[in-house]
């Protein structure tokens, strides 16, 4: 199965579980600060055994695909939303299963990291959903901190309408994959119940993202800022 | 605490704003002895409205709200340094009883 037809896949398991939400008269204001006409709750998936089974599937398809058998030890779900996934996918792929806090909690080392050590294991870690990548590398950090070999962050969704996320995750040694983006989310539109004002307004936002923000009081420049 | 009611009136309300906010206020108290009860406060009340909205959707109405009164707070406060303790003990059970947004 190529990337192209994972996201569209993935793009209309989100359609179906209602995660893609689109609001054109009040923006909603992402975690790194931008405006954004949409919304993507990756955590709907979670709840309906149908759609879990089948986004775990894609997941497990696409990491038996990008990661080379015996290349990885374990999978780390980055709380809260990517502990659910990453506990499907390393039951799939039969690998050891950490999690990782958003904080420290208590001292030493492994003050981020639950489930056992992960001291030279090469970890994947795994999380529902990316914007600008602030918060992969926090849990990374977190996880080298502990010992752990990390190179890969695996995603359900990258909200990929501002530029940036690739080249910090980058630049800290991490490869994003991501199962879809907003590409595919347009390309799976038909029969998804976009309407066609939802799918205009998406298309001028990501045309230019930042202006967008700009115009509807959110963030405005690429700067690092809250 | 000059500084750091500066430094929030720069922001644009995102979540990341209280969990910086949040990280500065428990750190000012170092700082700052005599008005640490009031930024744990702030601190708690702005970990609770990180916890609300964590991956939620966050309007801007709410974000703006929420920051409005979380700069009137701190303004209060910076402003209220020289008052006398009735009035800052009101100011603290004022936010010890607030939510933001």
């Amino acid at each position: 199965m190529s990337a192209n037809e994972t996201g569209r896949e993935v793009a209309q398991l989100l359609f179906r579980a209602g995660a893609i939400h689109v609001s054109r008269q009040q923006p909603f204001i992402l975690a790194a600060g931008w405006a954004s006409p949409v919304y993507v709750d990756v955590r709907l998936l979670l709840g309906d055994p149908q759609l879990r089974q089948a986004v775990s599937d894609l997941a497990a398809r696409y990491a038996g695909a990008a990661f080379p058998p015996g290349s990885l030890d374990a999978i780390a779900g980055a709380e809260t939303a990517g502990i659910p996934f990453a506990a499907w996918l390393a039951d799939r792929l039969a690998l050891k299963l950490r999690y990782v806090r958003k904080r420290p909690l208590g001292i030493g080392r492994n003050a981020q990291v639950e489930g056992g050590s992960v001291e030279g294991l090469r970890v994947l870690l795994m999380d529902d959903l990316t914007t600008d990548g602030g918060s992969k590398l926090n849990f990374a950090r977190g996880l080298r901190a502990a010992g752990a070999v990390v190179e890969h962050v695996l995603t359900i969704f990258y909200h990929d309408a501002f530029p940036g996320a690739d080249a910090r995750l980058r630049e800290a040694g991490l490869t994003l994959h991501a199962l879809a983006n907003w590409g595919d989310v347009l390309r799976a539109e038909a029969g998804s119940g976009l309407s066609p004002e939802d799918r205009a307004e998406i298309e001028r936002f990501l045309a230019d993202p930042v202006s967008w923000s700009t115009r509807h009081g959110g963030r405005a420049s690429l700067a690092p800022r809250t | 605490m000059n500084e750091l009611l500066n430094w929030l009136q720069q922001q644009k309300g995102s979540l990341r704003t209280y969990v910086e906010f949040q990280d500065r206020a428990l750190a000012l108290r170092a700082d700052a002895p005599e008005q640490a009860a009031l930024l744990r406060l702030l601190a708690d009340l702005t970990g609770r409205f990180v916890e609300a909205y964590d991956r939620q959707p966050l309007s801007a109405e709410i974000a703006a709200r929420a920051l409005d009164q979380l700069t009137e707070f701190l303004g209060k406060a910076v402003g209220g340094r020289t008052a006398g303790p009735a009035d800052q003990l009101a100011l603290l059970n004022q936010i010890g009883a607030s939510e933001l947004a």
